[in-house]
């Protein structure tokens, strides 16, 4: 029998500990245990007989960090091929000895690799798939008849393995991570988000291991059942350890270890095993408790949810909001953005989004001049890192979508597939293989029907179409396609008809772009606002909209209140309460505007970024841009650089008045025309293997301040990367930042190859470690120790104020 | 050599008081107080930071023997540096810990670092002085009730021990899968507010 077929029947049971064992067998600390497949081949094989035996129906292969970090097959150390072979080999022969009475199975066992991806670590993501994929294709072909993917504390981590087990075998994948106390994983996911991303995956069990005893366990593992529709798994440990006698024990008895697993069983997991400190002991109990619970099979939920590397997002009652802003349609400053590679710009446009309280992100960064997978992959690796909402991967570019889709750390909402079938026969595959819910467009081949009947037909087209590549109803959101009422009076209610039909008919999700409807009308807002709530009464299930649009969030807000979906009414109150206190601030900045002399210059020097803004407006009702700049602006930023050289200003308050600047240039910029001059485009990177950047935004923003267009490459820039970019741009000053001694040698190395690509090409260096004599010795042109001393260096190298900012 | 006990601990967030004079002293300030608005924005920084502290460490005990002038002896591996084998003087006994605030640090000083360079500075001071303060109240509170006088902690990297000693020292302790700390390869923890240190156990008079 197929082990996926033996979950639906009945109980399944892995093995216990094995770390825990081969330590009492005289395993040393620090020792690698895998090694134990070739030096202690006899002790492993009995170890599988042993679990076999105790009632185990899977064993997992002593493998769990045989991977390439470990294991380099260079020095005289084993490989991972070899370690993995030999495992293998133990896991079957110890099989082959057993009576052939019922069926035993293998997993493959895949642990962490011991370092953290990117941005966080320095693991690329690609890696830590070709990582896993090398293990798996290794297990694959010496007979395994399954992957178990464990003690996963990083949600990213763990869908690089998935990844790569789908992509290099067809065995059943299952997945267990480690949850603390609290309920998360180390990397923050809780339950409902690890099951989106896994399901997503198309994993077919998954649950928990280590960390915790089973009666820490129960609680998370009622989550997991209460959201998955996949088996669940449960391998705790046997509590928490101890020293006896110089051994390691652990509080938790075979017995009581039993009873617990049975509250365990009882609450919905049917995989069942143990972690450290378990033995076949615990497992021949824990099998015999399972007597007394009867099995059933778990049901499917049929949500519709996305998530993040955090939490999940499920598309319920409560109409769900999606950020529109994140999208260059009509907005000249956005395509500026994207056309200079301003992702700063980008990510302030989702944060600012999060704090008007939406629940998911729309990004979209199309524009026919860009790289497009490029930008994509760019905005949603720095949105990752900047907020942790679910994002929606808006774009009409399959590539970008598939490499977004990809390195996306969670399970997205795809925008979108429509009726056609050449769309869906190129987006179907992407959500099968990577997971996310899609929004389905009402339009085909002939365009968009009028009539709601019409529209159904292609809803109908889409669910049938997504179910023979295996995606359910549950996983496709239909957009039923809000149309300008100005060219058709007919078209707001055609379109209601249809979010009715898809709600009550079809039990299905809908959402729409809602701006749409107003195009053409003026005051536009007040023609959404009330679409946006009779499409939420006709049961709409999430809406694109702009969060910064007073009477959007009005309309929201007293819907949910008025339709019972808000608890006394809480988040109404919090809204309109909050709505009259930001009123009265902003009334209160203006107010005092009148009474100080210089109000700009002081809300710079001061670093006060909303009062510079404010003082800023206010100024360009009488003044010019550039005697803005250049009589108050400039002049502040003079003031904070000279006291902060003069050691009267303090780092941080050199920051806030960076940023006050910024908010005046800014807001000057709106004024001006798109392309202002700027005095030279330098290059800043944080060289390769250092992970720290602050110092390096440091110098960027402060740079930004005095006119200077920053090239800014980001953090552990390969040396090839800061050279091409110095050629391709042709720069006249880089700079170069580097926090650890380690890293010095790649400074070096990046400092090289510019001299020999690009000789006239200026670098300054900066950074914890770095000193006068060490910027000389390693090439550097310059050692700045601070900011403002590389301000003064750009400035000596541009010539000074020959252009405006 | 008996096994090596390696115990787990994590702390709510509240567990922890972060010394923001340390933490000003991080940010560059020295002696000197912040201005209001500064002052306004590192409180509300604090509080942020405050919320995804995540507390945890993995410890164990180790035989010590100093073997010479520069070598140290222990157990699981054999230390060369001469400030390390003058510092472990009089004990035979030593704490090997990893101690970490957690990812959310990183998180948090990340996001600041792309959208307010002024918060990112402020922070990283803070999660700089809250993992000194936690390794504080590991040694001084909860080893010290346990094992009685401790020297100060020991990193590598201090003095002349190596810094690849490090590696060692966070394998023998499991702490990427006990408490999620783990290397890259130009040895910088992640995440990076995390300390590993060994701290001699003062051995009691007779």
């Amino acid at each position: 029998m197929k082990i996926t077929d033996q979950l639906k029947q009945g109980y399944l049971l892995f093995d216990g500990g094995m770390g825990t064992l081969l330590q009492k067998q005289g395993l040393k600390p620090g020792e690698l245990p895998e090694t134990w497949n070739i030096t202690h081949k006899q002790t492993i094989i009995e170890m599988h007989k042993a679990y076999y035996q105790a009632g185990s129906d899977v064993i997992s292969t002593n493998t769990f960090g045989a991977n390439r970090l470990k294991f380099t097959g260079k020095d005289g150390t084993y490989s991972v091929e070899e370690i993995i072979g030999a495992a293998m080999d133990n896991a079957v022969c110890a099989r082959a000895q057993m009576p052939k009475d019922r069926e035993r199975y293998i997993a493959l066992d895949v642990g962490p690799c011991g370092k953290l991806l990117k941005p966080l670590g320095d693991l690329d993501f690609e890696d830590a798939v070709e990582l896993f994929a090398q293990m798996i294709r290794c297990g694959a072909e010496h007979g395994a008849d399954l992957i178990l993917i464990e003690t996963m504390n990083d949600a990213y981590e763990t869908k690089a393995a998935v990844l790569a087990a789908k992509e290099n075998c067809d065995l059943p994948v299952f997945v267990t991570n480690v949850y603390d106390e609290s309920g998360k994983l180390m990397t923050g996911a809780d339950p409902a988000a690890m099951v989106a991303l896994l399901e997503g995956l198309g994993v077919d069990a998954l649950g928990l291991n280590c960390s915790l005893g089973p009666d820490k366990m129960l609680p998370i593992v009622r989550e997991l059942c209460g959201c998955a529709s996949v088996p669940v798994i449960a391998n705790p440990n046997a509590g928490l350890p101890h020293v006896q006698n110089g051994q390691t024990e652990y509080d938790i008895d075979a017995d009581a270890f039993a009873g617990f697993m049975a509250q365990i069983a009882a609450a919905g997991a049917t995989v069942l095993g143990g972690c450290c400190g378990t033995t076949p002991a615990y497992i021949e109990k824990l099998k015999t408790a399972l007597q007394t619970v009867s099995f059933a099979a778990i049901q499917p939920k049929n949500r519709t949810v996305v998530s993040s590397f955090t939490h999940a997002v499920a598309f319920e009652k409560r109409p769900v909001l999606i950020g529109e802003r994140i999208n260059p349609t009509g907005k000249s400053r956005f395509k500026q953005a994207l056309r200079e590679n301003d992702l700063d710009y980008i990510l302030n446009e989702g944060v600012a989004q999060q704090e008007k309280g939406v629940d998911i992100l729309d990004v979209n960064v199309g524009l026919p001049e860009i790289d497009e997978p490029s930008m994509m992959r760019q905005a949603v690796l720095g949105l990752q890192s900047v907020c942790d909402l679910p994002l929606q991967i808006d774009t009409s570019d399959v590539a970008a979508m598939e490499s977004a889709m990809r390195i996306y750390n969670g399970k997205p909402l795809v925008n979108s597939v429509n009726g056609k079938a050449e769309s869906m026969h190129a987006i179907f595959p992407l959500v099968k293989k990577y997971g996310g819910v899609v929004i389905g467009l009402t339009l085909d081949e002939s365009g968009i029907p009028k009539t709601a009947e019409g529209r159904l037909q292609i809803v109908e087209k889409i669910y049938a179409t997504a179910k023979t590549y295996g995606i359910e109803k549950k996983d496709i959101i239909i957009d039923p396609l809000a149309m300008a009422i100005s060219s058709d009076t007919k078209a707001a209610v055609e379109t209601l008809k249809t979010v009715r039909a898809v709600t009550e008919t079809y039990k299905g999700k809908t959402s729409l772009g809602v701006s749409n409807i107003s195009f053409g009308l003026p005051n536009r807002e007040f023609i959404t606002s009330s679409f946006f709530v009779m499409a939420m009464e006709n049961g709409l299930s999430a809406a694109i909209m702009n969060p910064h649009s007073m009477e959007m969030m009005k309309a929201y807000h007293s819907f949910c209140a008025l339709a019972g979906l808000d608890e006394n009414c809480k988040s109404y109150i919090d809204f309109a309460t909050g709505l009259s206190a930001q009123i009265q601030v902003s009334g209160g900045v203006k107010a005092k505007l009148q009474d100080v002399e210089n109000p700009l210059q002081k809300a710079i020097v001061k670093g006060l970024k909303e009062q510079a803004a404010v003082c800023t407006e206010e100024l360009l009702k009488t003044h010019g841009a550039l005697e803005i700049i250049d009589c108050e602006i400039i002049p502040a930023l003079d003031i904070v650089g000279k006291g902060f050289e003069e050691k009267t200003v303090f780092l941080p308050q050199l920051l806030m008045s960076a940023e006050a600047a910024k908010a005046a240039f800014e807001t000057v910029r709106k004024t001006m025309p798109a392309n202002d001059a700027k005095k030279g485009k330098i290059v800043l990177a944080t060289v390769h293997g250092d992970i720290h950047d602050i110092g390096k935004n440091i110098v960027k923003v402060l740079l930004q301040n005095y006119g200077y267009e920053v090239l800014d490459l980001g953090k552990d820039v390969p040396p090839q990367v800061v050279c091409d970019a110095v050629v391709q741009n042709h720069i006249r000053l880089a700079g170069l930042s580097a926090l650890m001694t380690t890293t010095v040698p790649a400074m070096e190395e990046t400092i090289k190859r510019i001299r020999k690509a690009a000789p006239d090409c200026k670098v300054v260096v900066g950074g914890a470690v770095m000193t006068k004599s060490y910027a000389q010795m390693i090439g550097a042109d310059r050692y700045a120790k601070d900011a403002m001393e590389t301000v003064r260096y750009a400035e000596s190298i541009f010539g000074g104020k020959d252009v405006e900012a | 050599m008996q096994n090596m006990f390696i115990e787990t601990i994590q702390l709510p967030n509240n567990a922890v008081t972060i010394d923001k004079g340390e933490a000003l002293r991080y940010m560059g300030y020295g002696k000197f107080e912040p201005d209001a608005a500064a002052a306004a924005m590192i409180d509300d920084c604090l509080i942020k930071a405050q919320a995804v502290c995540d507390y945890k460490a993995c410890f164990a005990v180790c035989p010590v023997s100093v073997l010479d002038d520069s070598q140290t002896d222990l157990s699981f591996m054999q230390v060369s540096s001469k400030t390390f084998a003058k510092h472990m003087q009089g004990c035979s006994q030593a704490i090997v810990f990893a101690a970490t605030v957690g990812i959310g640090a990183d998180r948090l000083i990340g996001k600041y670092s792309r959208l307010s360079p002024a918060k990112a500075v402020m922070t990283d001071g803070i999660f700089t002085a809250a993992i000194e303060s936690f390794c504080d109240l590991l040694c001084d509170d909860i080893f010290t009730g346990r094992y009685g006088n401790l020297k100060f902690r020991y990193s590598p990297g201090y003095g002349d021990f190596p810094l690849p000693a490090q590696r060692t020292l966070l394998q023998v302790l499991n702490a990427n899968v006990k408490i999620g700390v783990s290397l890259t390869d130009s040895l910088l923890m992640t995440p990076t507010k995390s300390v590993s240190a060994i701290v001699g156990i003062v051995d009691k008079e007779e």
